[in-house]
C-alpha cells in the first residue's frame, strides 16, 4: 500500500517515431507539492495531459488515489483542478459567464464559489470586461481560478506563473504554498525555471528529453548541495575537540554520535582526516559536497543546466 | 444534456456569427418578396399565390443559402471549441466526447430549427403585408401550418445533410475545408437542380423533396430519402468515431 | 372532450416519467454523496461533494461542504503547530548537542589521559566554560518557551526609561573595555516615561547588545536614546560585518543563523527572544544593516499618557 496519490508505471507517449515521455515514473506524495522541472518541450505537459486522460498513453499506465485513471475518469477528474499550457475560454464572453459555463457542467462545492475563486486571484466578480480583453496576466489568473472552484484535492498546474509580473508571480507562489500548507492539497507543478521549483516544491522530479533523470525531496539535494565537509567518524566528541584545539575551529554541527559536519571549506580534508587517525579515532567517511542546486542539474542534465 | 444546451447557449452571448446567420436568413424571403413584386409588375395578369411564394423561397434557401450559412454556423460553432482551446477545460470535468458531441449536434438542430422558423415567420408577416397592396392567394390557416410542416421538415433535411460538413470540420478542426466543400455542393446543385440525376444528389435532392417537384423526377422517392439518410448518419458516425479519437495537443 | 381526455393522460405520462427519472437521479446521487461522505470519514478531509446549483441534494451538498471545511480548518491550524513544533524539537536536538559532545571530548580527553598537567587544566576550565555556555543556552531555551507558550508574565508599569537604560549600560561598559570596543553613549538628562516591562527592557537591551559583541565583530558600539514622534527611540549601532540583506528578513526568527555551524556560542535565539518580547511591550524593532559597514538595531516605544 503505497501513500502516492499519483503515480505512473513506465509511462511512455510516442509521437510518430519519435518518444516524446519515455518509461516515466513518478511518484506524487499525499499533502505536498511535486515540481517537475525540464527544459521547454522536455514533456512535461505530454505527462501532465496524460495524467488527465487528454491524451491517451501509447503504453504504461497511470494511477490517481491507487486506482487506474482509464475507466475511472468519472470519479477521479472532477477531483482534480489543473491548468495546462495556455488559459483557454471563451473569448466572447466575461471571466464570470465563463467560468460559469464549467460550473453548470461540473457542479460546485458551495454556491457562491465562483466569486470565491474570482476573489481568490483578485480578479472582479460580475464584471462587463470580456475574456478576450484580458491582458495575459489576467488570463492566468483566471485560469487558475478555474483550476480551484470545485476546490479540489489535487492540482495539477502546468507553468502557473507563465505571464504573470513578479508580484502576481509571489502572489500565486505564496497562495499555492498556503493550498498546501493550510488546506493540505496535494499539487503538481511543472516549470522550466530552477528558481521557481526550488521555491515552492517539497519533491523535484527532473525531465529531459521525456525521461526522468531524479526524483528526489527538496531537502535532500539542498542539503546535498550545501556547502561542507561531512565525517563519519567513530567519535564524534574527539572529533569536536579537536577541530576546536588543533584547527581552532569552531563551525561544525554535530549529528548524532558518528556523523559531524564541518561549514569552513578552507580546511584541507586530507589533513583533518590524518590527524583523526593519529589521534585514535576510525574515519569511515568524509566528502565535501559543495554542488549548488544550478551546478546539480547542470551535471544530471548532461551539461547544458535548466534556466 | 439540458445543461450542455443551457451552456451552448451561453457560449453564443455577444456572437457575431450568429447575427450573421439571422440576418443571412432574413434575406432570402425578402430576395423572393422582391422577385415576386417585380414579375407582378411587368406581368399584372399573374396571381401572387402563398404556393409560389413558399416555393421561390424554399429553392433559394434549400438549394443555396441555408447550406451555406449553416455550414458557416455549425462549423464555427464546433471549431471554436479548438481555436479557443477549450476542450481541454471540458474533457476534465470530465464531460465524455460523445455526450458533449451529442450535446452539440443536438444544438445545431434545434439552430436549424430557429431558422426555419424565422424564414417561416418571415415569408407570412411579409404575405399580408403585401396582401395590402397586392392580393396574395391562398392565405389561409391550413396553408399556413402546411407551409410551416414542410419548413421543419425541411429543417430536418437541411440538418441531415449537413453532417459531412461537422466532419470536415472536426477532422480540420478549422472551417476553411467546410468551407470549400460547401462551396463546390452549392455549385453543383446549381448544376443539377434541372437535370434528371438531382434526386440522387442528397443536397438538391433535399429541396427536390421538400418542394414536392421530385415527381418530375425518374428517382423515386424513397430512394432519394435512403440516401440523404446514409449519408447523414454516415456523416454522424464519422465525426463521433473522429472526436473519440480526439487528443489534445 | 377526447382531447382533453388525451391531453390530461398525455400530461400525466409525462410527470410520471420525469418524477421516475428525478427520483432515479437522485438515487444516484445520493449513492455518490453516501461514497464521498465514507472517504471523508477515513480521514480525507480535502474531499468536496459537488452539486450544480440547481439540484434537488445541492443545498445538502452544500451544508456538508461546509461543516467538513469548518473542521478541517480547525484540524489544519492544529496541525501546522504539530509541524512547527516538530522542527523546532529536530533543531534544538541539534542545538544542544553539539557543545554537549564537544564538552564531552574535552572530559574523555581528560579523563583518558590523553593530556597532562597544564593542558588537563586547560581542558577542565575549558570544559566548564562550556558547561556554563550551555546551561546559559538553555536558561535562554527556557525563556524562548516561556514566551511562545505565552507563560512568560509581564509586569508593565510606567517605568522612566532613561535611568533604567543607563543603569543597564552601566554593567556593560568593564565589558566593552575589556574586549576593547569604543563606546558612545548618549542619554539625555531629562526623563522618559514609558510603560514597560523593567526586567523585559532589560532583556531585550542584553540581548542586542549580546548579539552585537558576540556577532558583529565590531570596535565601535554606539548606543543613543531620544524623542521620536511621541516616542521613545533606543538606537544601537556598530561598525561590524554587518548583515546580508537576504539574511536581515529572517533575523528575529527563531533558530536563524548567519552561519551554519553550531558550536559557537550563541543560540540563535537571543534576537528572537528580543522581538517577541518588545512586541509584548507594545514596542517595535527594526534591523538596518549594510554589509561590511555596520548595523543599526532600533526600538521604539510608545510615550506613557
Amino acid at each position: 500500500m503505497s501513500d502516492y496519490i499519483i503515480e505512473t508505471k513506465n509511462l511512455t507517449k510516442m509521437y510518430g517515431m519519435g518518444k516524446s515521455v519515455a518509461d516515466l515514473n513518478i511518484h506524487v506524495q499525499k499533502g505536498r507539492i511535486y515540481g517537475l522541472l525540464g527544459r521547454n518541450g522536455a514533456g512535461k505537459t505530454t505527462t501532465m495531459k496524460m495524467l488527465l486522460g487528454l491524451t491517451q498513453p501509447t503504453t504504461g499506465e497511470v494511477l490517481i488515489w491507487e486506482k487506474p485513471l482509464r475507466g475511472n475518469e468519472r470519479k477521479i477528474l472532477p477531483r482534480i483542478g489543473s491548468l495546462i499550457e495556455a488559459p483557454s475560454f471563451y473569448p466572447n464572453l466575461t471571466a464570470t459567464e465563463n467560468l460559469h459555463i464549467f460550473a453548470t457542467l461540473r457542479g460546485v462545492p458551495n454556491p457562491h464559489a465562483i466569486k470565491d475563486a474570482l476573489d481568490l486571484v483578485r480578479l472582479p466578480y460580475k464584471d462587463k470586461k470580456l475574456f478576450s480583453q484580458y491582458s495575459l496576466g489576467m488570463k492566468q489568473r483566471l485560469a487558475i481560478a478555474l483550476a480551484i472552484m470545485h476546490d479540489p484535492e489535487l492540482l495539477i498546474l502546468d507553468e502557473p506563473i507563465n505571464g504573470l509580473d513578479p508580484i502576481g508571480i509571489a502572489e500565486v507562489r505564496s497562495f499555492i504554498r498556503q493550498l498546501c500548507d493550510e488546506k493540505g492539497k496535494t499539487i503538481l507543478i511543472s516549470s522550466h525555471i530552477l528558481s521557481e521549483i526550488s521555491l515552492l516544491a517539497d519533491d523535484i522530479g527532473i525531465i529531459d528529453k521525456g525521461i526522468l533523470l531524479e526524483e528526489e525531496s527538496l531537502a535532500k539535494l539542498e542539503q546535498r548541495s550545501s556547502k561542507y565537509i561531512h565525517f563519519t567518524i567513530s567519535d564524534t566528541a574527539q572529533a569536536a575537540r579537536i577541530l576546536e584545539q588543533i584547527f581552532d575551529e569552531k563551525q561544525f554541527l554535530i549529528q548524532d554520535d558518528y556523523n559531524i559536519r564541518l561549514y569552513n571549506l578552507n580546511l584541507s580534508v586530507t589533513k583533518i582526516v590524518s590527524v583523526f587517525i593519529e589521534n585514535g579515532l576510525e574515519v569511515s567517511e568524509a566528502h565535501t559536497c559543495g554542488d549548488s542546486l544550478e551546478e546539480h542539474f547542470k551535471r544530471i542534465t548532461g551539461g547544458e543546466g535548466i534556466a | 444534456m439540458l445543461r450542455l444546451l443551457q451552456c451552448e447557449y451561453i457560449k453564443l452571448k455577444r456572437s457575431k456569427f450568429l447575427l450573421i446567420g439571422i440576418l443571412g436568413t432574413l434575406i432570402v424571403p425578402l430576395f423572393v418578396y422582391v422577385k415576386a413584386i417585380i414579375n407582378y409588375l411587368s406581368n399584372p395578369e399573374m396571381v401572387m399565390s402563398l404556393f409560389s411564394l413558399y416555393d421561390n423561397a424554399f429553392m433559394f434557401l434549400m438549394l443555396l443559402f441555408a447550406p451555406m450559412v449553416l455550414t458557416i454556423l455549425y462549423a464555427w460553432i464546433i471549431s471554436r471549441e479548438y481555436t479557443d482551446g477549450t476542450l481541454k477545460n471540458i474533457f476534465v470535468i470530465p464531460v465524455s466526447q460523445t455526450i458533449f458531441f451529442c450535446g452539440k449536434l443536438l444544438f445545431l438542430a434545434i439552430l436549424t430549427f430557429m431558422f426555419m422558423l424565422i424564414s417561416w415567420l418571415e415569408i407570412l408577416v411579409l404575405a399580408f403585408l403585401c396582401n395590402c397592396f397586392i392580393p396574395v392567394t391562398e392565405l389561409t390557416i391550413p396553408s399556413i401550418i402546411f407551409f410551416l410542416i414542410k419548413m421543419l421538415l425541411g429543417g430536418i433535411l437541411l440538418f441531415a445533410t449537413q453532417t459531412p460538413f461537422i466532419y470536415f470540420t472536426i477532422r480540420t478542426r478549422g472551417f476553411v475545408a467546410p468551407l470549400i466543400a460547401i462551396t463546390a455542393v452549392i455549385l453543383i446543385n446549381v448544376v443539377l437542380s434541372s437535370s434528371g440525376v438531382a434526386g440522387f444528389y442528397p443536397w438538391s435532392a433535399s429541396y427536390l423533396l421538400i418542394s414536392g417537384h421530385l415527381s418530375r423526377q425518374s428517382c423515386p422517392k424513397e430512394i432519394s430519402i435512403s440516401i440523404i439518410l446514409i449519408m447523414c448518419l454516415l456523416g454522424i458516425i464519422a465525426s463521433l468515431l473522429r472526436f473519440k479519437k480526439e487528443e489534445i495537443k | 372532450m377526447g382531447i382533453f381526455c388525451f391531453l390530461f393522460s398525455a400530461i400525466a405520462l409525462l410527470l410520471v416519467i420525469y418524477s421516475i427519472t428525478t427520483v432515479c437521479k437522485v438515487k444516484k446521487q445520493i449513492s455518490e454523496m453516501l461514497d464521498i461522505l465514507a472517504d471523508i470519514k477515513s480521514g480525507n478531509g480535502n474531499r468536496r461533494i459537488l452539486a450544480k446549483t440547481h439540484e434537488i441534494v445541492a443545498p445538502l451538498a452544500y451544508e456538508i461542504n461546509n461543516i467538513i471545511l469548518l473542521y478541517e480548518n480547525k484540524i489544519s491550524i492544529l496541525r501546522q503547530a504539530e509541524e512547527a513544533n516538530k522542527r523546532l524539537m529536530t533543531s534544538l536536538s541539534h542545538d544542544v548537542r553539539t557543545p554537549l559532545t564537544t564538552l564531552i571530548g574535552y572530559l574523555d580527553a581528560v579523563h583518558k589521559g590523553v593530556v597532562i598537567d597544564k593542558e588537563r587544566d586547560d581542558y577542565i576550565e575549558i570544559a566548564r566554560r562550556k558547561s556554563h555556555d550551555l546551561k546559559d543556552y538553555i536558561d535562554v531555551l527556557f525563556d524562548w518557551f516561556k514566551l511562545n507558550s505565552n507563560e512568560f508574565v509581564m509586569k508593565i508599569d510606567m517605568i522612566e526609561a532613561a535611568e533604567l537604560t543607563r543603569n543597564i549600560l552601566i554593567d556593560w561598559i568593564p565589558i566593552f573595555e575589556n574586549r576593547q570596543i569604543e563606546y558612545d553613549i548618549s542619554i539625555p538628562e531629562q526623563p522618559f516615561w514609558a510603560r514597560l516591562d523593567p526586567d523585559g527592557y532589560m532583556r531585550v537591551l542584553n540581548n542586542l547588545i549580546q548579539n552585537v559583541i558576540s556577532h558583529s565583530h565590531a570596535d565601535k558600539i554606539g548606543i543613543s536614546l531620544c524623542e521620536f514622534e511621541n516616542c521613545i527611540k533606543v538606537q544601537l549601532s556598530d561598525n561590524g560585518i554587518g548583515i546580508k540583506n537576504e539574511d536581515l528578513k529572517h533575523i528575529f526568527e527563531r533558530l536563524y543563523k548567519c552561519d551554519k555551524g553550531r558550536s559557537e556560542k550563541g543560540s540563535g535565539l537571543g534576537l528572537s527572544i528580543a522581538y517577541q518580547l518588545t512586541e509584548k511591550m507594545n514596542g517595535k524593532i527594526i534591523a538596518e544593516s549594510e554589509p561590511t559597514k555596520g548595523t543599526i538595531f532600533t526600538l521604539i516605544f510608545p510615550f506613557a499618557i
